[in-house]
């Protein structure tokens, strides 16, 4: 049987949670947003507490269907997180 | 240099926080995101051409996260534990923690714990809102 080092085996786990993460839809990212009472839409929502992005641009919608389409709004899970292992 | 949406944000907060429940107690999720930002914008950290922003912003705060621990030289097993708690409550989620941290496939996963495809995916789904709901939380760490 295969010995696996503790750090490997958790470094896989981890990158494996990632990617869900990065390929989790903006309406389920949204759903979870309401169900803690959260409104990403709103300016100054509590879902953006302690972020601050200098790589998000102005105005840039949390959904598609809010003012103009953001580039990587509506991208494909594929899209988002790119090949597997990347 | 592409920029990211508000609904992004909120999946790197998920992920830094994912990172950060690993950290030294006086590093937060936010200083790992930030310290991922700052890292792309001073040029220290170059995307690599194809990989898309968020799974590269992905890959630098595990770079960064991967320092602290040497640093701080935490036992990964110990770690696995925290992560198997967070899922403490699935065992389905549990098991697929196990045969992720072994690189077995979906199929090998399934093969061996009894679980059909729609429970897997069933299961990743429920993983994908905690891991979230954890993300989004306004506590702290």
């Amino acid at each position: 049987m295969k010995t696996r080092r503790p750090e490997d085996s958790l470094e896989q786990v981890l990158a494996a949670l990632e990617r869900e993460l990065i390929d989790t839809t903006d309406e389920e990212v949204l759903a979870v947003a309401a169900e803690l009472g959260m409104n990403p839409s709103m300016k100054g929502s509590a879902a953006f507490l302690g972020v601050k992005s200098p790589l998000i641009s102005a105005g840039a919608p949390a959904t598609s269907s809010s003012g103009e389409p953001h580039p990587s709004v509506g991208l494909s899970r594929r899209e988002r997180s790119g090949p597997r292992g990347s | 240099m592409h920029l990211v949406s508000e609904t992004d944000l909120l999946r790197l907060k998920a992920i830094a926080r994912l990172h950060a429940r690993l950290l030294p107690a006086d590093v937060t999720w936010s200083d790992l995101l930030q310290e991922a930002f700052a890292r792309v914008l001073d040029g220290s950290r170059n995307a690599l051409p194809g990989v898309p922003l968020l799974a590269f912003l992905g890959g630098v705060m595990r770079s960064i996260k991967a320092e602290y621990w040497r640093r701080a030289r935490r036992e990964a097993l110990q770690e696995l534990a925290v992560i198997y708690h967070l899922f403490a409550d699935d065992p389905q989620a549990c098991h697929i923690i196990a045969g992720l941290a072994e690189e077995r496939s979906p199929e090998e996963i399934c093969e061996s714990c009894g679980m059909s495809k729609t429970d897997y995916d069933s299961t990743r789904r429920r993983m994908r809102r905690l891991l979230l709901r954890e993300g989004l939380r306004t506590r702290q760490k």
